[in-house]
Order: structure tokens, then sequence, then C-alpha cells
């Protein structure tokens, strides 16, 4: 069965792009794909073997330039790459699709040539992750002001509070850390990034128990306990640790919208296909009934246009030209067009859609956080109203 | 050591093959191809045998239509430093004639040894590296699942009926490739981009005058429906008696 996806992206990419998805699509097939389920049914987090088969692939290098180790491609590749394994998982995707899309791009965007040269070969390889500590318990969307603290005393800084929400915090090496730096400064100019190594003195990380949706994927809380870093432990400027997160946020909405578009692509094969073989009545395919057809013919419509805007998005992006409010339009659209239609999807392939198995729960349930990380469907919309409401 | 590795285009193995309108050939509409899988073996032992010398060049070629450079360009994407495109349209059913003609490309080639996979799944001949190492004067050793090079010399493993055999032959060689053998690596990105820059060049196909014919084509007969024959430890005696005098397997 050629993929209705595939289809897609061959009319939409150059060969060498069309063979990187080729070549990742091919690999989440034979090494991932077969798996799954037994890793859901143990409640495992992606397997050591998994993260060291998709480094050897390069997959955590692959916006990283050559000459830091990494594969010198671009942001387009991290989404070819949460298409091609998002189809099968969302939470494996994000494994490496976090590791570069939070934890590398904030190094490659505002890191210093020796935090660069220091880091960035390790994360390349796979060998280290960056977690992205934005996020706090009574911090979600109100990101601009953290309650974790940083306070100069002599040469170091002393950082108190806790992060939570933390993706890939189990396999962490470091976590970048946003936190308030300047109480009375102005909104958006009161924090400063730091780089924290996660075997400092005073950090603890606990893995967030409970969580039913990305269930392969890590998901940390981290405390900070009176830890000491040095002053350039800052990422970025002080005093501009927002700016670090935001510029940062944008590439990665892109990568959520491709997750969004790799689960609705998966709900479509598979409902058609389904939709093909179940026979009620008359013992013909339900595929035969229009209200069946019509969810399939959405879900196809949804896919075709998320993908060419995504890449059009992508393109922009590369040319440093795609404004805040486009990856936030992009990223809110797919991923609702495509948790409604998965439902929808489920719905007419019956209760057979209730099991593990099938595979539609695990992208249904997955979609749900596609509505709400990397900034909430609803608060994106604000940032989305912003130009429309000027004159 | 100057490796040369044969593969394939070949119509994906999940492929609905229909038999084309003149019924003894394929109808290429919707079919989709890929790299025969036995090919990537030959491929990823070339680039181990590569990396274990240090040294060496590792060139793939194949006889096909201009299509075929997909597959050229995924070689060199894993690795592979060259690659030759035998340009044809037509559909060669005959195993001698792809033999002939890659023989003699072959030899206007420097090459110590000839990688293949064991067959192509489109026509399963199973001819190419036996005809090859007629036409080159090489050794020969076909379905190698285990392969050591040491001091010039190949120790090859290959099953037969029963038995595992273990046989070695110097170089020149050529050894084909069975499933097993290796764990073919996926081309990654900068693979991907530098298999852009790398030569792959074209001439047209010397094929000789084919000695064999497709006469027909046909699809396998649907396979009939199961038959139940009860329920329980009561139909055991049916079953032996239809193992053993229907279907003759006991
Ligand atoms: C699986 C998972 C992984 C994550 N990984 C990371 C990570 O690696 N790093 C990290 O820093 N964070 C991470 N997050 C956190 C994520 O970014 C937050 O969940 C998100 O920013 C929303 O914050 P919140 O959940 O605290 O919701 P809240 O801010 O409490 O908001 C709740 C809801 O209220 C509404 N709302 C709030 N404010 C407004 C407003 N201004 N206008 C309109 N409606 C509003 C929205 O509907 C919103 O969904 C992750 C989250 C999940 C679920």
């Amino acid at each position: 069965m050629v993929r209705r996806i595939d289809t897609y992206l061959e009319q939409l990419l150059p060969d060498e792009k069309l063979a990187f998805y080729e070549s990742v699509r091919d690999f989440a097939d034979a090494e991932i794909a077969p798996h799954l389920l037994q890793w859901e049914r143990d409640h495992r987090l992606v397997p050591d073997e998994c993260i060291q088969a998709m480094g050897q692939l390069g997959l955590f290098g692959l916006p990283i330039p050559e000459e830091f180790g990494g594969q010198g491609g671009d942001h387009t590749d991290l989404v070819l790459m949460g298409l091609a394994i998002g189809y099968h998982s969302q939470s494996v995707a994000i494994t490496p699709g976090a590791a570069i899309s939070l934890g590398a791009k904030p190094i490659l965007l505002c890191g210093s040539e020796e935090q660069k040269k220091e880091h960035l070969p390790a994360l390349a390889r796979g060998e280290r992750m960056f977690v992205f500590g934005l996020s706090e318990p009574g911090r979600g969307s109100d990101a601009a002001n953290p309650e974790v603290t940083a306070v100069k005393q002599g040469d170091k800084w002393v950082i108190n509070g806790e992060k939570c929400w933390s993706t890939n915090a189990a396999w962490a090496s470091h976590v970048v850390v946003h936190a308030l730096t300047d109480k009375d400064a102005p909104n958006g100019k009161r924090s400063t990034c730091f780089i924290v190594p996660m075997d400092e003195k005073g950090v603890f990380y606990q893995e967030m128990q409970g969580k039913k949706v990305w269930e392969q994927s890590s998901t940390g809380s981290i405390m900070f306990e009176n830890v000491e870093v040095p002053h350039d432990a800052i990422l970025g400027n002080e005093n501009e640790g927002f700016k670090v997160m935001v510029t940062t946020l944008n590439g990665g909405r892109l990568f959520i919208a491709a997750l969004a578009l790799a689960s609705l692509a998966f709900g479509l094969d598979k409902c058609r296909i389904y939709a093909e073989e179940r026979e009620q009545f008359d013992n013909k395919p339900i595929g035969r009934f229009q209200r069946v057809q019509d969810v399939i013919v959405d879900m196809d419509i949804a896919l075709e246009r998320g993908i060419t805007w995504l890449m059009h998005c992508c393109n922009l992006y590369e040319q440093n030209k795609l404004a805040r409010e486009q990856a936030a339009k992009v990223k809110v659209d797919c991923s609702r067009t495509a948790s409604e239609l998965i439902a929808l999807g489920m719905e007419i392939c019956g209760g057979v859609a209730c099991f593990d198995e099938f595979g539609l729960i695990r992208h249904h349930n997955d979609l749900f956080v596609t509505r709400v990380g990397e900034g909430s469907n609803f608060v994106l919309k604000d940032l989305i109203v912003r130009p429309l409401r000027g004159r | 050591m100057e490796i040369v590795v044969c593969i394939k285009r070949v119509p994906a193995s999940d492929t609905t093959i229909k038999i084309a309108a003149d019924g003894k050939s394929i109808d290429p509409a919707g079919v989709k191809y890929e790299l025969n899988p036995y090919d990537e073996f030959a491929i990823e032992q070339a680039l181990l045998i590569k990396e274990q010398l240090g040294a060496g060049s590792v060139t793939v070629v194949t006889i096909g239509s201009k299509d075929a450079q997909k597959e050229l360009r995924d070689a060199l994407a894993r690795g592979a430093d060259k690659a030759a495109l035998l340009t044809t349209d037509q559909w060669i059913s005959d195993g001698a004639s792809t033999a002939a003609a890659l023989a003699t490309w072959i030899k206007s080639q420097s090459c110590d040894l000839v990688l293949c996979g064991r067959q192509a799944i489109d026509s399963d001949n199973n001819q190419l590296a036996p005809n090859l190492a007629t036409h080159l004067g090489f050794a020969c050793i076909t379905e190698v699942n285990k392969l050591e090079l040491a001091d010039g010399k190949f120790t090859a493993e290959r099953d037969i009926e029963g038995a595992r055999e273990v046989v070695t032959c110097p170089t020149p060689a050529v050894l084909s490739c069975q499933k097993g053998l290796n764990e073919p690596r996926y081309p990654n990105l900068k693979g991907i981009m530098a298999a852009k820059k790398k030569p792959l060049e074209e001439a047209a196909a010397e094929l000789p005058a084919a000695g064999l014919e497709v006469v027909s084509l046909a699809l396998p007969p649907e396979r009939a429906a199961g038959k139940i024959l009860g329920d329980g430890a009561d139909s055991v005696p049916a079953l032996i008696d239809a193992l053993r005098n229907e279907a003759k397997v006991l």
C-alpha cells in the first residue's frame, strides 16, 4: 500500500529531501513499528537500543552543522523526521524531536562559540541531551514570569525552584533553566536562561507518573535546591531569557504540527483500508456507505492541505521569514483538525478502534498533546489575533 | 580492493502485480519499486570490506531504465563511491543476457570482487553470480551468509540442505549474498546530500540477442477455502486421515 502522505510528499519535496524521508520511514517501519505495542503494554519509555539506533542514523544531529559533527541539514529535515516516525508513534518521534527543536536549537540559535563547541558534537551523536526548562507547576501559559529564581552571588548564580513537563528528562545531561533574574524589569525582560548539568549538586529529577499520552516519551519534574552555576552558564544574554525561549519555540511548533499530521496520515490509511475490509449488511464493505466515505474524504483533504501548508511554512522558516503567528496558526489548525478527525475515524471503524493493537487510540491520545504542548491552542490565538487588530 | 556491486530495481514485495495486455509482461501502472532486498546485503558487505581494509572503492552498477538512478543514489547515500547505469528500455527476462552485459562493463573496470544479491525478487532467476564468474574467469560462491576476509582470501559460510558449508576462495571472486550476512545500514542525511555530488555515469547496456523468451505469464490460482473437519479432540482422527490421504504430508 502506498501511504497517502507519501503521495503528497513526492509532489512537494525535492529528491534528496524525499530520499531522507523514505530512509527514516523505512527505519521506523522496521525498527520501531514492530515493537511499539509491547513497549506500550510494558509501560516502557523508548528503550536505549532504539535511542542508540536513532543516534546512529544521525537523527539527533539533523540541523546541526557538519563542523559540529551534525548532519548539516535544516529544519525541514527535522519536520520530515517527525512525519516519518510520528506515523507510528509521536512519543518516539518527540524524543529526537525535542532533543533537537527544544534541546540543541537554543544552543544553535543563542549559544556562544564555546558553548556550541562544548555541547553540539555530543548532542549531534545523541550522547548528550538537553531539556527545555520553561514550564513550571505554577507557570504554564504565563511562562514569561518564572517562579524559579536565579540570584547572583559573587561570580556565581544560585538557582532555586521547580520545572515540570520536561520532555526527555530521563535521558538528559543538561537542562536549560529559564529563571527570574530581575523581577522589576518590564515583562519579557525579567528572566535569564542557564545551562545546568543534570548531575550538578542540588538538581533532582523525577519522572511524572500517570501520564496517558506520549507514553514512551520521558516527562520529568526537575527540582533545584541552591544549585550553583558560573556566569558563563548563561545562554544568550542576561535578562533576555524569554527571547531565547520564544526564538526556540517558533521552530518547535512546526514540529508539533508535523506530529499531528503524522497521526492523521496513519489514521487515514488505517480507516480507508479497514473500510474496504470490514463487511456489514449483505457482506459488502462499509466503505460503500457515504457517511463512512465522508470521514475518510475529510481526513484526506485535511492531510493534503496540512502537508502543503506545513512545507510552505518550512520554506519560510529556512529563509528566516516565518512570522510567529504563522508557526502558531499551522500548529493550531493541524492539531485541532487532526484530533477532531481521528475521533471520527475511530467512530467509522467501530469497537475495534478501542483496542491498542488497532493503533488509533494511541494517536487519538497523543493528538491531545499537540493541542496543548508548545503553547496551548487557545493561548496561541492571542498571538494570531495581534496582526488582525492593528489598522 | 576494487569492489563492484550489481544491484537491481524491482517491484516492491508488497505490490499487487497485474499482468499486462500482452499476457507476458507485468503492467507497470501503479507498481511501487524498490532496491532488490538481497542487494542491500551486497552493498553493506562491500562497505564493510572497504571499511575493514581502509582502502579501495565501491562501485554500484545496474542495467535498467533512467528510473533506476534512484536505487543507485540510494547505494551512493549509504557510502558507495561511484555508480554506473547501463541503460535499456527492454524488460530483460534472460539472465544470461544480463550477465553478459554486466561482464562486458566490469571487464572495462579494475575489479577484484563482484558482489550481488542471491537473486532478484522479480524474476527469481538465481543466475547472475555463476554466469558472471564464468564470463570473468573469477571464483564464485553463492548464497553467502557469513564472510571473512583475511590475507587476501575469503572464507564464506553457506547453508546447504541440512548442513552449513564453509568454503574459501582467493580474489578475484564473485559472491552472491544471502539474508543474515549483515545488517544493512539506512542512508543518513549526510550520506544522501553527499550522494548528489558523487559520479553516476550512464552508458547504453551492451545486451546480446536474448536466447530466451517469456511466452506467457499467469497469476497463481486463488487459494481454495479452508476446511473445518470438526471440533475438539474427536476431530483428530479425521484430521490425521486428511493429512495422510488428501494432503499426503504424513
Ligand atoms: C507531554 C507534554 C510535554 C511537555 N514538554 C515540555 C517541555 O519539554 N518543556 C516545557 O517547558 N514545557 C513542556 N510542556 C508544557 C506545555 O508547554 C504546557 O503544558 C503548555 O504551555 C500549557 O501550560 P499549562 O499546561 O500549565 O496550562 P495553563 O497555562 O494552566 O492553561 C490551561 C488552559 O487555560 C487556557 N488559557 C490559559 N491562558 C490563557 C489565555 N491567555 N488566553 C486564553 N486561554 C488561556 C488554555 O485553554 C490552556 O490550555 C509539555 C506538556 C506536555 C503535556
